[in-house]
């Protein structure tokens, strides 16, 4: 849902407007939609030391274009119904993807957030409640960064939908967070378009995200090496996630 | 990393706030700030206190809502089920500070 204003008058409108527009209407329509997917790796320590958010924020109509791409690259043989890290071990087909995805106008997005912190919680005390696990706070980190990206470098009125990977932990964050947020936004919160969950075996864009999380993962795990400090991040510092 | 080829990766390194690091510590020292009464604060020796994250039944979701909506510098009050408190946002987190207890127990400053 986009919001905005007009002669005084408040409105809003549906980020899928475009459809049954006419040709060229539609195509500035998703030209101006940013979205954000967003798939997430180490959801337990076992995995690595931190829980890593990683995807890519676009217009619509980039995304559609590298999802075609994608397409082609699951579809090249041997052929692939969905590209998940985990489960492959192809490291040629994975450096592929990275190429394809580097061909489109698309910004990555990384949020980490350390284990550590919130392994001895007492799990029977904090069940059900937001804000007791890991996956909490980096939504909450990733909301309101991107918000404040969107903010500082995205013309005034423009507001950007968010895609989730469909976790159990998801409605929880976006009910206690993100919608109560945005639903009377002020700040980076008029930034705020909708917050929906994906499958990430359909949505190629999730894929994406899960190609990113897990390259993430191998550089803080030092399997390639401190890849941090090369010149590939642009690090926004480490803060706490209420701020 | 060739996804960052064209475009750097925007890398946000988040951390667990203040309230949870500092609560996790205290749990594991075995005290007990909200799940307490008065004994327990008065043998805190501050009346300002990191509160401690996984005990405080709903004063916890409270704490973590105020939390969430703080920004730089605010104050916000509620009452938990066991004390007033007065929560302070700070850049690195939060600190509450109890202000009376509901047994009807003097304010601990």
């Amino acid at each position: 849902m986009r919001r905005g204003k007009w002669k005084g008058i408040e409105y809003r409108i549906s980020s899928h407007i475009y459809v049954g527009c006419r040709g060229d209407i539609a195509k500035k329509i998703q030209v101006a939609i940013l979205r954000a997917f967003i798939d997430e790796s180490a959801v337990s320590v076992k995995d690595g030391p931190a829980f890593i958010f990683g995807g890519f924020i676009g217009s619509v109509l980039e995304f559609e274009r590298a999802s075609d791409a994608w397409q082609e690259g699951l579809d090249a043989l041997p052929a692939l119904p969905y590209y998940h890290r985990r489960e492959s071990q192809d490291a040629q087909r994975a450096l592929s993807f990275s190429k394809t995805i580097s061909r489109f106008e698309l910004q990555p997005v990384v949020v980490t957030m350390p284990h550590r912190p919130f392994l001895s919680r007492n799990k029977s005390a904090a069940r059900g409640r937001f804000g007791s696990k890991v996956y909490d706070w980096a939504f909450i980190t990733a909301v309101r960064e991107i918000l404040a990206w969107v903010d500082e470098n995205r013309p005034e009125g423009e507001q950007i939908d968010f895609v989730f990977d469909n976790r159990q932990e998801f409605a929880r964050c976006r009910d206690e967070f993100f919608n109560r947020f945005s639903a009377e936004p002020k700040g980076i919160w008029l930034r705020a378009g909708t917050c929906t969950p994906g499958d990430d075996k359909k949505i190629a864009a999730l894929q994406m995200g899960d190609l990113l999380a897990g390259e993430i993962l191998e550089c803080i795990s030092g399997i390639n090496g401190d890849c941090q400090k090369k010149p590939y991040f642009v690090v926004q510092g480490e803060r706490p996630a209420n701020h | 990393m060739e996804i960052a080829k064209r475009n750097p990766i925007l890398l946000f390194k988040g951390n667990a706030p203040r309230i949870i690091r500092d609560g996790l510590i205290l749990e594991n020292l075995g005290k007990q700030i909200f799940d307490i009464g008065r004994k327990k604060i008065q043998n805190y020796p501050s009346n300002s206190v990191p509160v401690r994250l996984f005990a405080g039944e709903y004063a916890v979701l409270k704490v973590l809502e105020s939390l969430v909506v703080a920004s730089k510098e605010e104050e916000s009050a509620y009452e938990a089920p066991t004390a007033r408190c007065r929560i302070q946002a700070f850049h690195d987190g939060l600190t509450v500070s109890i202000e009376s207890i509901e047994d009807g127990a003097e304010p601990t400053h």
